[in-house]
């Protein structure tokens, strides 16, 4: 079996991304991120005072969002003694398996769920390191014939329509 | 006598057994492969026992959970990569034995200290238990609502970056659990319209997502990694002199796991980190630490494995998980029907006694499994990650479709788990999340009816004295870690100078 490294990124990196990781860019996002989750929560409709109990729809989510700020702020105060931790830059096989599992899912959804998976592992087993074409073919085969036989006959989920699922007994 | 005897029964069905044998092997299996923990198998698991009653269901996931803390040291000794997380600490003594010639008497040592731990943790379970549940059976919407506010307070101490962040990530949970009708009012929140969101967002997808994809993304970080694998002989048993020296640990680590088990959301990797570092602290052989020390081995073993039975306490008595792997276990109880907590002991005790034999049987029957079985099991290390992880993903496809069918379950698998992959790169842990999702709606549920029983006066909450006990617990977990960090600063600075 052989090994090779999947495009494996230079551990240099400059101010931009000790930006990225910094406590300040995250407390921004989470900070949007509850702006934008208080907006939707304005939306929740209201109900007369005798059916809402004293605690209108809205309030509990609003009351989270506003946790949510105290403790972005608790985070702040606890990253002034702390160094920013920037971690090893994300692989670009970690890039690469997500674009496969969305690909696949998207096979799976609109063409065939097997389909779909087969691909997945066609693809994701040569590009994390084993470069036998045919075994693996074939270990896909085995491996969602087996899954098939699990989940399709003895479990009997019945799997979305699709050019091999169609074939399946 | 009868519920008793009903409980036990459980154990002698054939069916069960198979189960929990089938458990064990999956659990050892998974154990020993890095990576994929007893919180990805029970999330992989959880649509699979969908079909099965309560029982057999819970034969099959503790199994799983109970192996899967003794198995982490197979890999941990022999290839010095643990093979879960509460196994960091067995690296530390297990791989230098093993480097001397002594893995089989390493992984010996580490089989009975974990057993021995396994059925203490069981025993205290037994225990404790009831007497929670007794305790508990006097609580009311305030202590429930203080109560789930402590466990949630218990994540800031979990793995991350800082304990704000796990807050953080906690209270996201929280307004995700929001998702779908509220209760009370009948009021569509965060639904964006959709007729599938009104029931609000599907856990076990969820959970799937954060603990398998995540973790399989963070893998491909590891690809590249070669490890040292050592051969074992033979199992060794301890000898009788190893016994003497390794009982006092094993006791100080048993009582230090179960202890820190009970507390909510800590777990196995806890528990053996304190354990390991206070029986070093009192042993005559501090300098064997870290070099091959029996002690220390036994110490860690036998603290992260006696964190099982704990866990399983608060999740039973007051639906609070004690861990990662007891938030889906709870989550599985819950869409099986069973609603844990005080009154599960009052109305249904066969089930609780049935929960108690499974787990003695298990560890019990492990000790037979890794003393004949570990030099086989060790040979899992060899599968290669490239098939084992797409392997995974698959998997992880077929259970979330398999719940209802949905794609769409499949589609927020995937969501969940790119966007833990990214929650870790910032220093947020999933754990949290995962609670924050699962402890949502007892808390919500909980503060409301609380607030109409208090007419909406939440100084109210200052007059139940459990409560408030609850409540300064909470602010204790939270504020421990930035006075404990203030300390070693502190301590450091001192030094300094």
């Amino acid at each position: 079996m052989s090994r090779k490294r999947f495009g494996r990124r230079s551990p240099e990196r400059g101010g931009l991304t000790a930006l990225i990781y910094s406590d300040f860019t995250v407390a921004a996002v989470v900070a949007g991120f509850c702006a934008y989750a208080y907006y939707l929560s304005t939306r929740i409709g209201t109900v007369p005072d005798s059916l809402a109990q004293g605690m209108q729809p809205a309030s509990y989510p609003q009351g989270v969002i506003l946790v949510i700020l105290l403790l972005v702020i608790g985070m702040l105060v606890e990253s002034r003694t702390r160094e920013t931790h920037i971690p090893e830059p994300v692989p670009a096989l970690s890039y690469a398996t997500m674009a496969a599992m969305i690909v696949s899912l998207a096979l799976a959804t609109w063409i065939d769920f097997f389909v779909g998976m087969i691909f997945f592992v066609v693809l994701c087993v040569p590009l994390w390191g084993m470069r036998r074409y045919l075994a693996t073919f074939a270990y896909a085969l085995v491996l969602a014939a087996v899954l098939y036989l699990m989940f399709g006959t003895f479990l009997r989920v019945r799997f979305p329509e699709g050019v091999l699922v169609n074939l399946l007994p | 006598m009868t519920p008793f005897l009903e409980g036990l029964s459980v154990v002698g069905d054939p069916w069960n057994l198979c189960l929990i044998l089938i458990g064990l092997l999956i659990g050892t299996g998974i154990g020993i492969l890095p990576g994929i923990g007893a919180t990805m198998t029970t999330a992989l698991l959880l649509p699979f026992t969908m079909i099965m009653e309560p029982v057999p269901a819970l034969a099959l996931l503790l199994s799983i959970y109970c192996s899967n803390a003794f198995a982490g040291a197979i890999s941990a000794i022999l290839v010095n990569v643990p093979g879960s997380s509460s196994a960091m600490v067995t690296c530390l003594d297990g791989y230098p034995l093993a480097k001397k010639g002594e893995a089989g008497r390493a992984l010996g040592i580490a089989t009975v200290a974990s057993t021995l731990a396994g059925i203490f943790s069981v025993i205290v379970f037994i225990i404790g238990a009831p007497l929670l549940a007794r305790m508990a059976y006097e609580f009311g919407p305030p202590e429930y609502f203080a109560l789930t506010v402590f466990g949630l307070s218990m994540v800031a101490s979990i793995s991350g970056e800082g304990s704000a962040k796990n807050l953080i990530a906690a209270a996201f949970g929280l307004l995700l659990a929001t998702v779908g009708i509220d209760y009370v009012t009948g009021m569509e929140r965060f639904t964006f319209g959709y007729l599938e969101m009104t029931g609000g967002l599907k856990v076990i997808p969820i959970l799937i997502g954060l603990f398998a994809i995540t973790e399989l993304l963070r893998q491909t970080h590891m690809v590249d990694v070669v490890v040292e694998r050592i051969a074992m002989k033979a199992m060794k048993l301890p000898s009788w002199s190893d016994y003497k020296r390794i009982w006092r640990a094993t006791l100080a680590g048993s009582g230090i796991g179960t202890f820190i088990g009970i507390l909510p959301a800590e777990g196995g990797t806890v528990a053996s980190l304190v354990a390991y570092n206070e029986v070093r602290r009192w042993s005559k052989n501090k300098a064997e630490f870290g070099h091959g020390s029996i002690e220390g081995l036994a110490a860690a073993e036998s603290a992260n494995n006696s964190a099982v039975g704990g866990a399983m306490i608060p999740t039973l008595a007051l639906g609070i998980p004690g861990s990662s792997v007891t938030a889906v276990i709870l989550v599985g109880l819950t869409a099986q029907g069973v609603r844990p907590g005080p009154y599960l002991f009052n109305q249904q005790p066969e089930f609780i006694y049935a929960i108690f034999a499974i787990m003695m049987v298990s560890n019990i029957a492990w000790l037979g499994l890794g003393l004949l079985g570990a030099k086989f099991f060790a040979l899992l290390t060899l599968v290669p990650n490239a098939l084992l992880w797409p392997s995974v993903f698959f998997l992880a496809v077929i259970g979330s479709y398999s719940l209802d069918q949905s794609m769409l379950d499949v589609w927020v698998m995937l969501g969940f788990g790119i966007l833990g992959y990214f929650m870790t790169r910032f220093g947020f842990s999933v754990v949290p999340l995962a609670l924050g999702i699962i402890l949502g709606d007892i808390l919500e549920t909980s503060l409301k009816r609380s607030m109409l029983i208090f007419e909406q006066d939440a100084t109210m909450f200052l007059e139940r004295p459990i409560a408030l006990a609850f409540f300064a617990f909470a602010l204790l977990g939270i504020f421990a870690p930035y006075f404990f960090g203030w300390l070693n600063r502190r301590r450091d600075k001192s030094l300094q100078s």
